[in-house]
């Protein structure tokens, strides 16, 4: 694909994420927030804290990667290594394939408030401004160093991609957790 | 949100959430604190509990014992004062400010003859209160606490993100040392 239009297509993306989360998920009362949907599977707040983390280390991570070097020319097709292919390819929203998280990444059990939703939308707004810096920069550049491990490193258009779209399938799985239940007797 | 929880009764019509909304009309706001229900008032409402959380607790001499808790979407009441018409023997407080929609049982009773799926909703609700009074009569029998904790982890892990330890520690029987001693995580 082209630059401009991949670079578009992830705009319109983190847009339609920053909404979903201030319109559908900050009206819900704390203990819909908490709830999980089974014992061993994540609540709301559990789902936005992993992206949190993965976020925390991916947005300063792009960020030097944009700012590091002068502005290269943009290259006009976005291109993929074989570990940027394989890493969109377990995160893609369409893949219904459960993955293990790695101990660091997994929030189950923390205590979790709703500032949660704030470092979300937080979040997504960075990440709209790497976006529109991404303009100026050839995309496929390899200077992302891989979360655990980083010997590895990913191209700048693909780990751009990658946040997206691991972001979108945890989106549909906070949807699902956030259904309001039936309710139920307490005496 | 009443609404909402309704709807995910497979079973609701339309027209009968349209009832049910309907009814459950009276609502009350309760600042962190204060008591819905007193000892020695008759529960004459049932509430459904649309934001916030409360407590159910026995209050004895020297301490108030929690048996329950309420938070969206729970319906609560003090359960044998409403149905036998008899002074609670149970406080009902919210722990934060807590938003409620009542309906009298004299209305309830209605409704319930004159919706069969309603009737139905209930009688599946006091069979799973039945179930989690067996399991909840199980934890109290067992010696070790680590054993009720564990239980109670499986059956509602979302309590440990909403109520405060203090009161997870009165429900399970131990002191809130001993609840953290376990380390819950």
């Amino acid at each position: 694909m082209q630059s401009p239009a991949f670079l578009q297509q992830l705009q319109t993306a983190v847009r339609q994420l920053h909404a979903t989360v201030e319109t559908e998920l900050q009206p819900l009362p704390d203990a819909v927030l908490n709830r999980k949907p089974r014992p061993d599977g994540w609540s709301v707040l559990e789902c936005l804290e992993h992206l949190n983390r993965y976020a925390r280390y991916y947005l300063p991570a792009l960020t030097k990667a944009l700012n590091g070097r002068p502005a290269a020319a943009p290259a006009a097709e976005v291109r993929y290594s074989w570990l940027g292919r394989k890493s969109l390819d377990l995160v893609r929203p369409d893949n219904g394939r459960q993955h293990k998280t790695v101990k660091h990444m997994n929030p189950s059990g923390s205590q979790l408030h709703r500032a949660v939703l704030t470092e979300f939308l937080q979040h997504q707004a960075e990440l709209l401004a790497l976006l529109a810096s991404a303009r100026t920069t050839n995309l496929n550049r390899r200077t992302v160093p891989v979360e655990f491990f980083r010997l590895l490193k990913l191209r700048v258009g693909e780990t751009l991609e990658f946040v997206v779209r691991h972001q979108e399938r945890h989106l549909q799985q906070v949807l699902r957790a956030a259904q309001t239940a039936a309710p139920a007797l307490a005496v | 949100m009443f609404a909402d929880a309704l709807q995910q009764v497979p079973y609701f019509t339309a027209r009968e959430i349209e009832a049910l909304v309907a009814a459950w009309n009276k609502p009350i706001t309760l600042r962190r604190g204060e008591l819905l229900v007193q000892r020695g008032q008759v529960e004459r409402n049932l509430y459904f509990v649309r934001e916030g959380l409360m407590r159910i607790y026995y209050p004895t001499e020297t301490e108030e014992i929690c048996v329950g808790f309420a938070y969206p979407p729970s319906m609560v009441c003090s359960f044998p004062s409403f149905v036998q018409g008899t002074a609670s023997e149970y406080c009902i407080q919210a722990l934060r400010q807590t938003e409620l929609l009542g309906i009298s049982k004299a209305d309830f009773t209605a409704l319930l003859e004159l919706l069969p799926n309603l009737a139905r909703f209930w009688r599946e609700e006091l069979e799973k209160v039945l179930v989690g009074r067996i399991d909840r009569e199980i934890d109290l029998l067992l010696p070790e606490p680590e054993r009720r904790l564990e239980r109670l982890q499986r059956r509602s892990p979302h309590l440990f993100q909403l109520v405060p330890r203090k009161y997870i520690a009165s429900y399970l029987r131990m002191t809130p040392e001993t609840l953290s001693r376990l380390g819950h995580r």
